[in-house]
């Protein structure tokens, strides 16, 4: 498995991409550089060219590395050497022994080159302290988990996209009324005026995003939209140094029809939004299609966090970007049937005495 | 002016109602329905059987007459009862316009005392849909019998709508309100729900129309009295519901 490292020029020790400074920070002597610099000083790696001498291997240990490798990988430290198992998807990590980060070239290589990424924004601190005031406002949390003791096992990951610039055309039919009432005399009279709305056209949309890897819980990452695609870089390796990166394994094929959804849902709230007026509207027929779509491969930031309670996980995200944060939180049922049954109560003496008195 | 035509009118009516008895429950002023013996003897049956469960006097009025408005027919049912059988007597009376002329049929049902009790505004419309197939096909008779004469017997014997009834229903569907409010509210604030729409990536610009158009259909108007007590002539006080459907 080929795998390259970014040391420090002036020291030797790991570079990392810090998000708060936006630039290529060393651990050990405080070095800084900007994306611009790393290139011109890792040329080969940012193109992948790295010349790694493969000892020669017989047919059978072939055979057994690419049965292995179908559902693992093993590679060799650059930093203290140790031989390291990932599983398949992994594209960027930390060596497990030494803490150095590690990237897995081959895996982001070829159809499974990213064609665009956004650097983190969000530090560590930054998406605790979101989350904290997040949580802070839901009184039926567990009060452990509003502590944030939890908080330090947040995990950075650039997650593989899928993104869909595509069109939609088609006719929306609707029943409207207008209502009108008025009181004349010891009478109230009501009038309902009857129509019926047409809107034939389209629209375009610019980067639908999916997630393309099956691990990652699909609602949560649509929860956590949208990324601003101003933000976006050309997809360099070094980006990746300090994160844990997956490559794709959900094809464009598989997201098509989410994305359709999504995309009919959309032009049909655009359309439906230009009747107006009316008292009621009622959609009859939808004839929207999709029409055309054109698929990008992007690489997207995202914090992710597990938390334990009543021997049941929960999974969170927070977008690297901007901070948006999604996920299902516990919740302690017996506060929430508490506060349902004390507002009842209240509200049926309220009702109670205002039906005495009428 | 106008109270005074629809209220010569109705005694007009009355008086030849008295001159010619076709019958004391069923009123046809009407050339256009035309029932044979048979189905007015069905619905003097069925009106007299449904007297004596509800106790409440039935008075059923088809009329070529041209109201203008449902206030107008209104006024005419009203007008009628009270010269008929006087604002002591209990009982409702219904008033299908029978000229056919579509969007000009102005239908009513008037209950005074305690009729009024249990056939409130509200039932009047249950009632209304309950005919509303039939007064579309202009079949009158099914619509008396079986339309307006079962749903006041029906409401009669459930009788009228209960205070205490009403306020734990209120208080049931409040709590119901409530317990469904924080069930929703937690699961929309703790709880993902799955993004329905891409309205962030549309492209605005891009929006276009080949074809924008709202087409008038028609127009219809319901009408309700508004319930009330108040004294009226005689020294009594009165109560009374009444509403109707145009058609």
């Amino acid at each position: 498995m080929e795998v390259i490292q970014y040391k420090c020029p002036n020291c030797g020790a790991d570079l990392v991409f810090r998000a708060d400074s936006q630039s290529f920070m060393c651990a050990y002597c405080e070095s800084a550089f900007s994306s611009e610099q790393i290139a011109e000083i890792f040329p080969q790696k940012e193109e992948h060219k790295l010349d790694i001498e493969e000892p020669t291997k017989t047919a059978d240990e072939l055979e057994l590395e690419k049965e292995f490798g179908e559902f693992n990988a093993l590679y060799n430290c650059p930093s203290c050497g140790a031989s390291v198992i990932t599983d398949a998807n992994t594209s960027a990590t930390q060596c497990v022994f030494c803490l150095s980060p590690v990237i897995l070239t081959g895996r982001l290589s070829g159809e499974h080159k990213p064609s665009k990424l956004i650097p983190f924004k969000i530090t560590k601190e930054k998406a605790a302290e979101m989350f904290k005031e997040y949580c802070r406002k839901r009184w039926f949390l567990p009060s452990g988990f509003r502590s944030g003791a939890h908080l330090h096992e947040m995990t950075a990951i650039y997650v593989p996209y899928w993104i869909s610039d595509c069109s939609t055309a088609g006719t929306i039919t609707a029943n409207c009324k207008k209502i009108r009432s008025w009181t004349s005399g010891n009478y109230r009279y009501t009038e309902t005026k009857e129509y019926i709305a047409v809107r034939d056209g389209g629209m375009k949309f610019d980067g639908i995003p999916h997630d393309a890897s099956s691990r990652i819980d699909d609602v949560m990452m649509e929860c956590i939209e949208p990324f601003n695609y101003k933000e976006t870089t050309d997809f360099k390796m070094s980006y990746l140094s300090g994160f844990i990166a997956e490559k794709y394994d959900v094809t464009k094929e598989q997201v098509e029809p989410r994305i359709t959804k999504r995309a009919i849902n959309s032009a049909t709230e655009t359309m439906r939004a230009t009747i107006t007026g009316y008292s009621a509207v009622n959609v009859t027929s939808n004839s929207i299609a999709l029409n055309g779509n054109k698929w990008s491969h992007f690489l997207l930031p995202v914090w992710f966090l597990t938390y334990k309670h009543n021997d049941k996980f929960y999974h969170f995200a927070v977008n690297g970007q901007t901070g948006k944060f999604a996920g299902n939180l516990p919740v302690i049922k017996a506060k929430v049937a508490l506060a349902a049954g004390i507002t009842a109560v209240i509200a049926n003496l309220i009702i109670g005495g205002i039906i005495h008195y009428v | 002016m106008f109270r005074l035509f629809v209220k010569t009118s109705a005694v007009l009516i009355f008086a030849i109602c008295m001159i010619f008895p076709a019958s004391a429950e069923l009123i046809m002023n009407t050339v256009r329905v035309d029932f044979d013996d048979y189905t007015i003897e069905s619905i003097e049956s069925s009106i007299n059987k449904a007297e004596a469960k509800t106790g409440y006097r039935i008075i059923v009025i088809l009329t070529d007459m041209r109201f203008s408005s449902l206030e107008e027919s209104g006024r005419f049912a009203e007008s009628f009862y009270v010269e008929y059988l006087g604002r002591s007597t209990s009982g409702v009376v219904l008033l299908l316009n029978t000229h056919g002329i579509k969007g000009q049929m102005h239908d009513y049902i008037y209950a005074e005392r305690e009729a009024s009790d249990v056939i409130t505004n509200f039932r009047i419309q249950r009632i209304f849909d309950r005919m509303e197939g039939y007064l579309d096909a202009e079949q009158y008779e099914k619509a008396i019998l079986n339309g307006f004469i079962p749903a006041v017997v029906d409401y009669t014997e459930s009788g009228p709508p209960s205070r205490l009834g009403a306020a734990l229903l209120i208080m049931f569907i409040a709590d119901a309100v409530i317990v469904l409010g924080y069930i929703f509210g937690v699961k929309n604030a703790y709880k993902m729900s799955p993004a329905k729409s891409a309205i962030n990536y549309l492209n605005r610009e891009s929006v276009y129309y080949r074809q924008k158009s709202d087409t008038y259909i028609r127009t219809y108007v319901t009408q309700v009295r508004i319930q009330s007590s108040s004294s009226s002539g005689g020294g009594g006080g009165g109560r009374s519901s009444g509403g109707g459907r145009s058609r």
